[in-house]
């Protein structure tokens, strides 16, 4: 067995069971999107794939990432997503229609380029496979508060541009009602 | 090789999330269930789902193009959900310096309140005028 | 340093207060009283502009919002260009609202937020808040160009424009995390460990050669996206569509205010983050800018100038003359960045830059004016060709026009010539410097552009004088507009003739500029 196994469900079974159990559910959702035929599905199981995703963070302790994964991605964007489908208005048939673009140049150059990255993951990442699997959890930049190391220096030395943030929100509320609405 | 003894601590935390998990899925399963088991059954069969047009079989999908007041609601949403978003590191180091960060969060809050107001008030996301 | 200092910033809090009360007000007035906004918006901006003319030129850097915010004499400069630049849209902008009947609340509150960021940019002591606020002005401007609903080509600047803005902050923020790996700070100036004001451009000057490469590819994708801003060759394709689409009174804030608001960050990059070498140290990376930026100088103003010459549609045309004053402008920072790869503090190209902004306020501003009344806020007749006879249907617009266009081709003794003058000069004196004798040929390109300049701005003067008039409708001059057409006019001529205390205030900035 790959040692990365042993030190995972060395380093507590409940860790391992939800690490894989995310990451399990984040490439099955994505596979599942690419599958799907009509892109409202397809948006849908993008969404449980980024909950997965939000579910791996958890597991590497970057609770910060994991809540704007879910709140950002899987909830503002994924909204923007299915509207820009929604507003595309595909029929059934021109979805139908839509065949995999028969190129086999693309074909090749993304199946090199995937094996190209799976290598160059490996090859870079293998002093961090050969590590201890609860020592790289309990690295600073990985454990801890992340939430409160964000926050702390957000809201006291960086406030100013948090502030300006509210005025630059203001403006898009009042830039998309006098862009959308008919009458004003 | 032992267990790290923080890892543990960590995965312990986790249980209560495990059982809101466990909680939300099982409402959905269990109301989905019950509507099946409570619900009156109907026959189903093709011409039955068919959209109804006068009687005669539909010619195309029932497909629309969406109103934009659609999009400005998503877009409303985005803005506000950037909102909560800085509401959360904010709430979890409230404690650090209490009346600061309050007043900090006040401009904040009231700035995009004042946006909400006027969304409100100007009635965008009101749809029986249009 | 690192205190809050909330009266340092009461500007920018008084513009945020002025836009709310914009945008509420206008939810609770009757409708036909709500295009009294634009009058309330001028006011507001006229109390602050006069507050900011009281407000005495700062002898030394003062810092606010925790060393994020600066206030120095070249901030409080900008910040008096602005809120011009604010009043004189407002005037403008209330006429042709009333004419388009859509929305003055929502216009005039994004003005003023626009003006917010704009005046955070002359402000800015970090990448961070920078982003923001330059993204802040965008956003409005954005909202701004296509705010004419219904016309196709309010839409298209629009959404070039906001393309355009998204894929130049992108590179912005490219270059700010390059510069951020290579030193490790994203603040201009801050504390060092020993307590002593740091600047970043020192940072950089101590780091290792590779760092400093680093650094050196950081300010070159930031200065591009930048160059999206200030709209220089080749980043410049944008400008003649958005310039042409967008509402009139939001094509000339564009011009001034978004163009000062770009050249205002090129200055503070490198005045504060470009190191300036030590004479006999190694070149290699001030020397490569200087080249970069006169190259981008020289093709800025020819390319704006030359294109400019078969326009048909005077806010195109305005559009390409835009493309050429950004050259001129670039000038000022090549004559800066030449003086820091010689180890040279003297930035007199910056307070050149500051005299032919405010220069360019007054001459814009009268131009776009005059469009707006020539046109009655409708955005039909930009042809050139309808302003044929001018000189006969309405004698003071079109002496006015001729003036504002005279300036903006540099025609002593006008504001727009000694803006030109102190540029050239300012290059002139770099190509002193060893090595940099080449600059020569850049100072000539500038005087021969005057020269191309001058014929496309005359021959709209032609038109107006010397060809008899398409239509006798007479043309109705609103005498808010009429005004502040005048008072641009008459100022553009007295700072062509006093220009001492302009000379003067334009040279206060320098001061407080590199600390």
């Amino acid at each position: 067995m790959e040692p990365i196994f042993h030190d995972l469900l060395a380093a507590g079974g409940g860790h391992a069971v939800a690490f894989y159990a995310c990451s399990a559910v984040t490439i099955a959702a994505a596979i599942l999107m690419v599958m799907k035929k009509n892109p409202v599905a397809s948006v849908m199981w993008l969404v449980l794939s980024f909950i997965g995703l939000a579910g791996i963070y958890v597991t590497l302790q970057s609770y910060f990432i994991a809540v704007i994964q879910v709140l950002v991605y899987a909830g503002a964007i994924m909204v923007l997503f299915l509207f820009v489908i929604m507003l595309l208005n595909l029929r059934r048939e021109d979805i139908a229609k839509m065949e995999l673009p028969k190129v086999p140049f693309a074909g090749v150059i993304a199946a090199i380029l995937f094996f190209v990255s799976v290598f160059l993951v490996i090859k870079a990442s293998t002093p961090a496979f050969e590590k201890p699997v609860d020592a790289l959890l309990g690295e600073p930049a990985l454990a801890g508060d992340s939430v409160r190391a964000i926050g702390i220096p957000l809201f006291s030395q960086w406030l100013l541009p948090f502030e300006i943030t509210s005025v630059l929100l203001l403006a898009a509320i009042v830039g998309a009602v006098a862009l959308t609405k008919k009458k004003l | 090789m032992t267990p790290c003894p923080a890892v543990i601590a960590t995965v312990s935390e986790y249980v209560p999330v495990l059982v809101m998990l466990i909680f939300a899925v099982s409402f959905a399963g269990f109301s989905l269930v019950v509507s099946v088991l409570l619900g009156k059954k109907a026959p189903t069969n093709p011409v039955k789902d068919a959209a109804y047009e006068c009687g005669m079989p539909p010619i195309s999908d029932a497909h629309q193009r969406f109103s934009v007041k659609f999009y400005l609601v998503a877009i409303l949403f985005v803005l506000f959900d950037i909102e909560v978003v800085f509401l959360y590191p904010w709430a979890v180091q409230f404690q650090a310096m209490p009346a600061f960060l309050f007043a900090e969060m006040l401009v904040f809050i009231g700035i995009l309140f004042l946006g909400w107001w006027y969304v409100i008030r100007k009635g965008a996301v009101d749809w029986s005028t249009e | 340093m690192d205190a809050m200092n909330l009266h340092l910033m009461l500007p920018e809090i008084y513009l945020v207060l002025l836009g709310l009360v914009i945008l509420i007000a206008d939810l609770y007035l009757a409708p036909e009283k709500r295009f009294n906004l634009g009058w309330w918006t001028a006011g507001g901006l006229s109390v602050l502009a006069v507050w900011l003319f009281a407000t005495p030129t700062p002898e030394t850097v003062e810092f606010a919002g925790f060393g994020l915010y600066r206030a120095d004499g070249f901030a409080l400069f900008m910040k008096k260009v602005f809120a011009l630049t604010g009043i004189l849209v407002a005037v403008m902008s209330t006429g042709y609202l009333k004419r388009y009947g859509r929305g003055p609340g929502e216009f005039f509150s994004l003005v003023i937020f626009a003006l917010t960021g704009m005046f955070m940019v002359a402000s800015v002591n970090d990448f961070m808040s920078l982003f923001v606020s330059l993204e802040l002005v965008t956003l409005c401007l954005f909202i701004l160009a296509a705010y004419r609903r219904h016309d196709k080509l309010s839409g298209e600047a629009g959404i070039k424009y906001i393309i355009v803005g998204a894929m130049a902050a992108g590179l912005m923020l490219f270059g700010m995390a390059f510069i951020y790996g290579a030193t490790g700070e994203v603040r201009f100036t801050y504390m060092g460990a020993d307590g002593q004001l740091v600047l970043l451009s020192q940072t950089v000057a101590n780091l290792e050669s590779g760092w400093q490469m680093t650094a050196l590819f950081g300010f070159t994708v930031l200065l591009v996206g930048l160059g999206f801003k200030v709209a220089a060759v080749p980043f410049h394709v944008w400008v003649p569509d958005v310039y042409q689409g967008a509402p009139t009174p939001v094509t000339a804030f564009l011009s001034v205010g978004s163009k000062a608001a770009g050249f205002i960050l090129i200055i503070r990059v490198i005045t504060l983050v470009v190191p300036t070498i030590a004479p006999g140290a190694d070149l290699a990376l001030v020397d490569q800018l200087v080249k970069l930026f006169a190259l981008i100088a020289g093709l800025t103003l020819f390319y704006g100038n030359l294109a400019a010459i078969p326009q048909k549609n005077l806010k195109r045309l305005m559009g390409f003359s835009s493309i050429g004053h950004a050259g001129y402008l670039l000038l000022g920072i090549v004559a800066v960045l030449a003086m820091k790869a010689a180890g040279e503090e003297t930035m007199n190209g910056v307070s050149a830059i500051a005299f032919y902004l405010f220069a360019y306020v007054f001459t814009n501003m009268a131009m776009f004016i005059g469009m707006v009344i020539f046109t009655q806020g409708s955005e039909d007749s930009h042809a050139i060709d309808d302003y044929a006879g001018l000189g006969k249907r309405a004698p003071l617009l079109a002496l006015c026009m001729t003036i504002a266009l005279l300036s903006l081709a540099g025609v002593p003794p006008l504001a727009g010539f000694f803006g030109k003058f102190y540029l050239i000069s300012s290059i002139v004196e770099a190509a002193r410097l060893d090595g940099y004798g080449w600059l020569l040929v850049l100072a000539a390109a500038g005087a021969v552009n005057v020269v191309i300049s001058m014929y496309y701005y005359l021959c709209v003067v032609k038109r107006m004088y010397m060809l008899e008039p398409t239509s006798d409708e007479p043309i109705h001059l609103p005498p808010p507009a009429k005004i502040a057409m005048v008072a641009c006019i008459v100022l553009v001529v007295v700072i062509g003739i006093f220009q001492g205390p302009f000379v003067q205030m334009a040279t206060g900035v320098l001061a407080t500029l590199g600390f």
